[in-house]
């Protein structure tokens, strides 16, 4: 289960991270202006490319995240209700193998065994990679909700529905949130593979790199997916702080 | 909730609507809970019948089945054999999200919805109930007030911010939000340090005087039974009633050997919380005003045995004690600031017990009496304990004597709610 942080930031430790991150933009930035580059180098690490490059890379992990969203929240819903208890463990398990299998293998073989590639074939293989943390902590997060308020709650005469809506749900906010983050940060991660299928991504711009023996190259691309993965997380950070129902 | 399931009783059907006319509010008829596996019913055949606008304890040892048969009113627990009949209604088939939005809840835990602010959490049925937004809000701040909090302080609080004994009074308000008839309670004082569960237990005691509910009350502590309860029953394994009755009753005549055992020793000392400051006939001191000149203090003193009289100010409220001594060496300053302030303050429910602990620590051993708004009533001594005391010991040996009595001519199961 993905941690919850209980305090909220103080404005420094808001600064720290943009701040950071934009000193390693610029760093890279005069590094790769201050090379010699070939007209290799130069079809790679070109204004158009990198930002063309970044934008799939955002939209790989953002359309996969909804995903993963749209299915593990409900799935862990479902999945902590008590007419599930019977099969409870095989969805458990199946999420477990989508995140134990190597996402790179899935996308092989979605590209090998069923000439599936490009831009839904990635997203299929991200989502599979990334359903079991939030799954995870939607379950964690509806399991710790305090039986004595679910209790009274339903003693009140509210429904079921609506003590899993009104109560349930907004007090698993917090966990479920640190699942969607570490969903999110995953996926910026592993989106870097897309690329292998020609879903594009900064994993063009790496792997670029790497087939042409580019150091400068290869740098960037993976600079630039790690400042990305940062930035996403930080502000996921903002937002579970802002989404946070008051009073817990 | 008018539907074809009502079944009259007689007993219901024929007694108008007053509160605590004899009517019964809930009847349990042969009650039964067997849950799957267990070799024993966790609660076995109980017919208990609670008459409107009383408080009933269910009160027993740990794995009896009472907090089970509570829970079952409210189907919060659904009974495998038998009926509920809530105020002449059969609500063992009803639709049990509108029955329970009848029936006041409170738990030990409380739970309080903590993402929720008081006002929110207390919004929660009458929004259920779909009551308009201006009648919530009233409502809102007048639970509040009922619960000795002031409105405008606590309503956007968030119960992480409230004490233990605060966040149990929005519990209890927040049960009394949608005015049901019927609360049930499962040991809501549980949890509370002994002192704040005494106050709240005197609150609570006073808030019922005046909304005259029936409550079912679960607790595993006699002493809070007989304290609280207008009747008691005491049940044994299997929710078994061994006896119900009043707790005076119950503690000068136990059914049987298990009820005594129930009750443990210094059932005596018990009595005491039977018997209720306002039963009791009051010692008058003598009293004196606050702008009174000494010498009229002087003379009130002379005319009276006590050596102390009681200072009270322009709205009867005790402000201090005096003596002759103490107006010698005051000297020309004003009654407030000579002599001791009062302490030991009851109301008139306060039990003699309370009264009894308060006055052997305080000040020439008395307890001033006071209504709710402060003013002096008069005073409990160690004279009107020990009658009491006297009293009820003459009164518990002749209830004895018909126990003993009966027990010849009859079963134990006589005594059972006689």
């Amino acid at each position: 289960m993905a941690p919850v942080r209980r305090e909220r930031r103080s404005l420094g430790s808001y600064l720290f991270m943009p701040v950071f991150l934009a000193l390693v933009c610029v760093g890279l930035y005069v590094y790769v202006s201050n090379q010699e580059l070939d007209t290799i180098e130069a079809r790679s690490l070109n204004a158009t490319n990198i930002l063309n490059a970044i934008w799939e890379h955002i939209q790989l992990a953002a359309v996969s995240t909804v995903f993963v969203v749209l299915i593990a929240i409900p799935l862990g819903v479902v999945m902590t209700r008590p007419f599930t208890r019977s099969f409870r463990g095989v969805l458990l398990t199946l999420a477990n193998i989508g995140q134990a299998v190597p996402t790179i293998g899935l996308l092989a073989l979605l590209a090998v065994a069923f000439v599936f590639i490009g831009f839904s074939a990635a997203i299929v293989g991200l989502v599979a990679y990334a359903v079991l943390p939030v799954l995870r902590n939607t379950i964690v997060g509806l399991g710790q909700v305090d039986e004595n308020i679910l209790e009274a709650g339903r003693g009140m005469g509210i429904s079921k529905f609506g003590v899993l809506r009104r109560i349930e749900l907004p007090l698993s906010v917090p966990i479920i949130l640190a699942g969607v983050r570490t969903a999110l940060v995953i996926n910026v991660g592993t989106a870097t593979l897309a690329a292998y299928i020609n879903a594009g991504g900064l994993g063009r711009i790496i792997i670029a790199g790497l087939s042409t023996n580019r150091i400068t190259v290869q740098i960037t691309g993976a600079l630039l997916t790690a400042v990305l993965a940062l930035l996403i997380d930080y502000l996921a950070g903002i937002a579970e702080d802002v989404l946070r129902p008051k009073g817990l | 909730m008018t539907d074809t399931s009502i079944t009259h009783t007689p007993d219901t059907a024929s007694i108008g609507g007053a509160a605590t006319s004899g009517k019964i509010m809930i009847k349990l008829e042969n009650l039964g809970k067997q849950y799957p596996k267990e070799p024993k019913p966790a609660v076995d055949n109980l017919t208990l019948e609670i008459p409107e606008g009383e408080i009933v304890i269910l009160v027993g040892p740990s794995g009896c089945g009472k907090t089970t048969t509570m829970k079952m009113i409210n189907r919060i627990i659904e009974p495998t054999s038998g009926r509920i009949i809530l105020d002449g209604e059969d609500v063992t088939k009803a639709d049990p999200d509108q029955l329970r939005r009848k029936i006041g809840y409170v738990i030990q835990q409380i739970g309080l919805f903590p993402h929720m602010t008081i006002a929110q959490n207390i919004a929660t049925v009458p929004k259920l109930l779909g009551w308009d937004a201006k009648k919530i809000d009233a409502r809102i701040d007048e639970l509040l007030q009922t619960v000795s909090m002031a409105p405008e302080t606590y309503r956007n609080r968030y119960p992480k911010q409230l004490s233990g004994g605060q966040r149990q009074r929005v519990g209890v308000a927040r049960a009394l939000s949608g005015d049901p008839a019927v609360m049930l309670m499962d040991e809501p004082f549980g949890a509370i340090d002994p002192i704040t569960r005494d106050r709240l237990q005197n609150e609570f005691l006073r808030l019922q005087a005046e909304v005259r509910k029936t409550i079912v009350f679960v607790t595993h502590d006699i002493d809070e039974a007989i304290k609280m309860g207008d009747r008691i029953a005491i049940l044994q394994e299997g929710s078994r009633i061994a006896q119900y009755d009043t707790p005076e009753q119950i503690l000068t005549a136990p059914a049987n050997d298990f009820v005594a055992d129930f009750i443990g020793r210094g059932a005596s000392l018990k009595r005491l919380n039977l018997s209720r400051v306002r039963d009791i006939q009051l010692s008058q001191w003598p009293t004196v005003q606050l702008g009174d000149d000494h010498a009229r203090v002087l003379d009130v003193l002379r005319a009276s045995d006590k050596g102390f009289a009681l200072v009270l100010d322009e709205n009867r409220r005790p402000r201090r004690w005096v003596s002759a001594p103490d107006l010698q060496r005051g000297g020309d300053r004003p009654l407030d600031e000579i002599g001791l302030p009062p302490e030991a303050t009851v109301e008139p429910q306060a039990t003699l017990n309370d009264a009894l602990n308060e006055l052997i620590t305080a000040n020439y051993s008395v307890a001033i009496v006071v209504n709710a708004s402060g003013e002096y009533q008069g005073i409990v001594d160690i004279d009107s304990i020990t009658e009491a005391i006297r009293t009820m010991r003459t009164d518990a040996r002749a209830r004895a004597r018909i126990g003993l009595d009966a027990d010849d001519s009859a079963d134990q199961d006589a005594q059972v709610g006689r």
